[in-house]
């Protein structure tokens, strides 16, 4: 797997990631007219693949994989594909034949999207109220696993102890506007 | 280990086999423990549905310029063939300009993100209402006409100068090309821990003006330069333009 782009999808280097958004759409698009999506379904199944793309960078499910990072976006472009078209055919006649079709691409089965508990919708509420940088910071420290380190050389911080005092101020505004507005 | 470093390591994934049993262990037996851990488990979701939305809107954007792009594909074909060979002369001069600008606006488009707020924490209290708080808020909420007021407010009240860095980046994103060379070229008389990363900046807003031969000379500074900070970006946009 090309290392530069999952790196790309992991730091957020939106150069890169464009880049790698514009390479494979135009192909992508041609591989889902077999199944004869409208353009506008294929756009945003593309769209969803490529975020569940970056969602396995980010958890290091990549670091597992030998095939192309093209074959990885069209397997999981395929699965997202064949739910789409058994939604469809929930509203009309369903072709099984469709599922038929010859490709060099293995469905990639992925996780669906969790809907959030009541706690941490409250949580979300106030993760809101943050401003961009702390939840930036808190992104980057929690979601994206980075140590303090690396937080400092991608974002630019002077150092590692920058990082550690603003994450742990973020967090006490964060904890701080949830006791007030929760006494 | 103390454990809030455990606990950082744990979600960098980087503890050691026996660090994770004493996690366990930890989480399993200390009750003050395991609530800062859901507390922050939770936040790991929250955060995640978070940056999923904005990456969202970010493909969402790259779309956009593909249909624009696609748009602008099709008014060319639509040109009409049969016309007289000096009318296809002019069409192709002015065409091949037209394409020539885009490109500019293209790599600019690629390539400018305005910077991270990397100099000053945001607070947000009643408390805090100063005018450089205040601009940093604006900036962070990409509201870059406000910011960029507060930011020359900030700068007279204070003088620090890596306030003119942030209004020249504010300028760059409201397309003020212009203004933010000159911010940026203010910036370039003092010497502070952002002086080398505004000629990254700087070379954007030329590319932006269109003047390839600062674009080039400031990309140059930069990489020649000790700033590690976008030279691999810098290096690639100077290829494209040689």
């Amino acid at each position: 797997m090309e290392q530069h782009y999952v790196d790309a999808l992991k730091t957020n280097n939106n150069t890169i990631t464009k880049e790698l958004y514009n390479t494979n759409r135009t192909p992508f698009l041609n591989f889902a007219k077999r199944y004869n999506l409208v353009e506008a379904d294929s756009v945003d199944i593309y769209q969803e693949a490529f975020i569940s793309l970056r969602k396995h960078a980010i958890s290091d499910k990549l670091y597992e994989v030998n095939c192309s990072l093209k074959t990885y976006l069209f397997g999981i472009g395929k699965h997202l594909i064949y739910k789409k078209l058994k939604e469809n055919s929930l509203k009309k006649d369903y072709d099984s034949i469709l599922h038929k079709i010859n490709d060099n691409y293995e469905e990639i089965q992925i996780d669906s999207d969790n809907e959030l508990t009541e706690e941490q919708q409250i949580l979300q509420y106030y993760f809101k109220k943050l401003g961009k940088s702390c939840q930036q910071m808190l992104t980057l420290c929690f979601y994206r696993g980075l140590t303090n380190e690396e937080i400092a050389e991608l974002e630019g911080y002077d150092s590692e102890a920058v990082v550690r005092s603003q994450k742990s101020r973020c967090l006490r505004t964060l904890k701080d506007l949830i006791k007030t507005s929760n006494p | 280990m103390n454990n809030s470093k455990l606990i950082e390591n744990y979600f960098s994934r980087t503890l050691t086999k026996i660090e994770l049993e004493e996690f366990n262990s930890l989480y399993k037996n200390n009750s003050e423990f395991k609530l800062e851990v859901d507390f922050l488990k939770n936040l790991k979701t929250v955060s995640e549905k978070e940056d999923d939305s904005n990456f969202k809107s970010k493909l969402k954007g790259f779309e956009e310029e593909v249909s624009s792009k696609k748009v602008r594909k099709n008014k060319l074909w639509k040109k009409p063939l049969t016309i007289g060979a000096a009318i296809l002369l002019i069409a192709f001069c002015i065409n091949f300009l037209w394409i020539e600008t885009i490109n500019e606006d293209q790599l600019f488009t690629n390539y400018f993100e305005p910077s991270k707020n990397v100099s000053t924490p945001i607070v947000r209290s009643a408390n805090e209402e100063n005018t450089q708080n205040e601009a940093f808020i604006n900036y962070s909420e990409h509201e870059y006409e406000n910011a960029s007021i507060l930011f020359e407010k900030a700068y007279e009240k204070t003088k620090k100068s890596e306030l003119l860095f942030y209004q020249g980046n504010a300028l760059l994103a409201l397309g003020k090309s212009k203004e933010a060379i000159n911010k940026f070229k203010q910036h370039l008389t003092f010497l502070d821990s952002l002086s080398n990363r505004t000629h990254w900046y700087l070379a954007l807003a030329y590319l932006k003006n269109k003047d390839l031969k600062q674009t080039k000379q400031q990309l140059e500074l930069l990489l020649n330069s000790n700033e590690v900070f976008k030279k691999e970006e810098a290096s690639s946009l100077l290829k494209k333009l040689k």
